[in-house]
């Protein structure tokens, strides 16, 4: 029982709202004491500062105005205090040279004939100017003290006492002010934590439950949250993540059942072949022997479905070799020799338009891959009595490779489809010719494993022409 | 390091124990305890040594030698930092006791001290001696002259203001009445004031009421300080002689002012108002002659 409540309040500090909350409380509270603290001392200390000024001021006033009597008396401090206005409402007392208060500006309880002996009596007939401030909740009480020397002699002091209950009042009324301010202030930020939190624990929990969702196989559930902040962006870009898994889901089952349908057709054949050799009693020799170069056939088919199926995966799952400059002039010379009994085969003539060299950064294999499966189909797809022309350039810093047939062409619907998977134009024909229909798919990953682009025109019933364009490979230098 | 530790327990050791001697041992039988005073260290933040009291037992049977060993003991102050008022070079010659007067000569050395010093030497010693029961006045003389700052006068506790609580300046709370705008009513309003005073005397009440507060429309009972010819307290009856007041309605109002304020106060119990030493009825205000107490029937 107190093993699951330690685990709940685990995860309860350990959560974000708690953290981002706590945070957001321990600043509330600091900004809090800071406006609580920092004015309060500073309107105190400004008071003493300004006492110590207006009283040090006064009682020096008073005692250099006294320095020129001979003698202090009653009468004639009396006078210089009315004379210079030092008194406002403070009290005032002066002593002799020994501490006996010889004026005292008090109305009711006047202290004249008494010996004073304060600290700041002491200090001011030893020579010093004396300040004391305290602040009680009720007043600030201030004493000021100061020699008066005469002859070079101190002939007494001059004692000045305020009593100042106004600022403290004042001091008071803004601390309560604050406070005040303080605790609307809190309940203004508590409530906007609050709806900020709720607002955020929602909105987060629509994240959570869609990974939840998407992780659970839901793959089309769709994050709805408003707003244009973080949160909001991550709710989008989970959206278009969820969106390409889906995609990617549905091209790997279509993949699947694909290659599926590609492999059944041949392994069919191979059955049906088998099966009539198998049930035909006393079957001729030449029959067999027919019955079995189509097996053989069928068995090549499948060997080259599924080394072109090795090589699409080995393109999706691996990086290409490192790149090295290779010459594609060179690549469709040698493609074209090895077409040529091929494309004699059919009727058709290659003809192959580069001169010098033309370098680009590229897998070997790959390069090759691209040329030689274009340049095939260009022979396939052909008429009889037809023309290949092949043709390497340089267009600045691109070095463009073109393939040109005078074939049966591609309706201009289909184009977009042509490098998709097990995608072929004429069925029948491809699979006459010995297509696999992932020719084209195995082009189109290459190219874009070799930094290049693949571009196709076509005209249905006069021929297509396939560019592709590379970055060329320049001496003493990367890449352009 | 091992020596740093046993350093370190031996100044522990030393503190612990000067903590329990410091601490005023209880008199023992025939034993008396008195403060004697010193001047004491500088406060941070402070130019000046306040007075200080130090604790001591006193073994002496009389008078005069409970008073001769408390001076002998202001020679050496015991607390580091504390300064003796007496300078060394000062002897007692004799203290002297008639009743609750003691009179106490020092040596001639006293007279060639500052003002400053004989009156720090006098204030400790009277204020050392005057803690003592049964002594009520001090005299200092030196070689049986008399000295100043107080001559031939007696040093009393009340002669002598130790520190700046003497004169310090009190604040009070207190309720004020004044008339209100429409002429109707009092009206109370709360006013912190100052004095000089232990407590805000009456009179001292009476003279806040010339400031009415600003801004609220209130009129004051009084409008000047000539109004009030006397303020006096008899028993707990305060007497307030006006020089002159309003007739009808507008006087009762002065009068019901000035009695709340006064009668607020806890020991004023009633207030008797004249006007010129005569009732109020004689200049027009009636139902205001003789002892008045705190009314509510006029407040708004």
């Amino acid at each position: 029982m107190s093993n699951s409540r330690a685990a709940r309040l685990r995860r309860l500090v350990s959560s974000l709202r708690f953290r981002i909350s706590a945070a957001f409380a321990a600043l509330l509270t600091a900004a809090l004491i800071i406006i609580n603290y920092y004015p309060v001392q500073l309107m105190r200390r400004q008071v003493i500062s300004s006492k110590e000024t207006e009283m040090t001021a006064a009682a020096m006033t008073l005692a250099a105005a006294l320095e020129s009597f001979s003698e202090l008396s009653s009468e004639n401090v009396y006078d210089a205090v009315q004379l210079l206005e030092v008194m406002r409402e403070r009290r005032v007392l002066v002593t002799d040279n020994g501490g006996m208060v010889i004026y005292d500006s008090s109305k009711t309880s006047d202290v004249v004939g008494r010996l004073a002996v304060f600290p700041e009596i002491i200090g001011a007939l030893s020579g010093k100017d004396i300040f004391r401030c305290r602040y009680s909740e009720v007043a600030f009480e201030s004493c000021a003290a100061a020699p008066v020397v005469h002859s070079g002699k101190t002939a007494g002091a001059v004692y000045f006492y305020d009593y100042d209950t106004e600022q403290a009042a004042l001091l008071r009324q803004t601390r309560t002010d604050l406070l005040q301010l303080s605790a609307g202030l809190s309940g203004v930020c508590l409530f906007g934590i609050a709806a900020f939190m709720f607002s955020f624990s929602r909105r987060l929990g629509l994240l959570l439950r869609g990974v939840k969702r998407v992780g659970q196989g839901e793959y089309s559930y769709k994050i709805s949250m408003q707003g244009e902040d973080e949160l909001s962006a991550i709710g989008d870009e989970f959206n278009a993540l969820t969106e390409q898994i889906q995609k990617n889901e549905e091209m790997r089952r279509q993949f699947v059942s694909d290659a599926s349908h590609e492999l059944k057709t041949p392994l069919a054949s191979i059955h049906l072949l088998s099966d009539s050799i198998l049930q035909t009693p006393n079957m001729r020799r030449e029959d067999v022997r027919e019955f079995l170069t189509g097996i053989n056939e069928e068995i090549e088919r499948l060997t080259r479905i599924s080394e072109s199926l090795l090589n699409l995966t080995r393109l999706d799952a691996q990086p290409s070799a490192r790149p090295v400059p290779c010459d594609v002039g060179a690549v469709v010379r040698r493609c074209a020799e090895l077409l040529g009994g091929s494309a004699a085969k059919y009727g058709v003539a290659i003809e192959v338009h580069s001169s010098g060299q033309h370098l680009i950064l590229a897998d070997p294999d790959g390069l090759y891959q691209v040329v030689f499966n274009l340049m095939e189909n260009a022979v396939k797809y052909n008429r009889p009595q037809g023309r290949v022309e092949v043709e390497v350039l340089d267009d600045e810093a691109v070095t463009v490779l073109r393939v040109r047939d005078t074939g049966i062409g591609i309706p201009q619907g289909q184009l977009p489809h042509i490098f998709g998977r097990f995608y072929r134009v004429d069925k029948t024909r491809s699979r006459a010719t010995g297509g696999t229909g992932l020719g084209l798919s195995i082009v189109a990953e290459w190219v874009k494993s070799l930094g290049g682009r693949i571009d196709v025109r076509s005209e249905y019933g006069k021929g297509t022409e396939f560019s592709v364009r590379f970055v060329t490979y320049r001496k003493g230098g990367a890449a352009q | 390091m091992k020596r740093t530790a046993r350093l370190s327990c031996l100044v522990l050791t030393l503190l612990l124990a000067g903590c329990g001697t410091s601490a005023v041992p209880a008199a023992q039988e025939g034993q008396s305890e008195a403060q004697v005073y010193f001047l004491g260290p500088t406060p941070v933040g402070s130019a000046v040594r306040p007075f200080v009291t130090e604790s001591r037992s006193i073994t002496a049977d009389s008078m005069t030698e409970i008073l001769e060993e408390l001076i002998a003991c202001m020679y050496y102050p015991r607390d580091v930092g504390n300064r003796p008022l007496l300078p060394p070079q000062v002897k007692l010659r004799s203290v002297t006791c008639a009743g609750s007067v003691a009179v106490v000569d020092f040596s001639s050395e006293y007279q060639r001290l500052s003002p400053l010093e004989k009156s720090l030497a006098a204030a400790g010693t009277a204020m050392t001696l005057l803690a003592q029961e049964g002594i009520n006045y001090v005299r200092i003389t030196a070689a049986g002259a008399f000295q100043p700052p107080m001559g031939e006068k007696y040093y009393s506790e009340d002669r002598i203001l130790m520190n700046s609580q003497a004169i310090a300046a009190n604040a009070f709370d207190v309720v004020l009445y004044f008339i209100s705008e429409n002429g109707e009513g009092i009206s109370p309003v709360q006013r912190t004031i100052k004095t000089e005073e232990e407590y805000p005397s009456p009179y001292a009440l009476l003279m806040e009421l010339l400031n009415p507060p600003e801004g609220d429309g209130l009129i004051a009972p009084l409008m000047k300080e000539e109004d009030v010819n006397f303020c006096q307290m008899e028993q707990d009856v305060c007497h307030i002689d006006l020089s002159s007041l309003q007739s009808g309605q507008a006087g009762q109002l002065q009068i019901h002012a000035m009695v709340n304020t006064v009668a607020g106060d806890n020991s004023v119990e009633t207030v008797v108002v004249t006007v010129g030493g005569k009732p109020p009825s004689s200049v027009g205000v009636e139902g205001c002659d003789g002892e008045m107490t705190f009314s509510a029937d006029y407040i708004q």
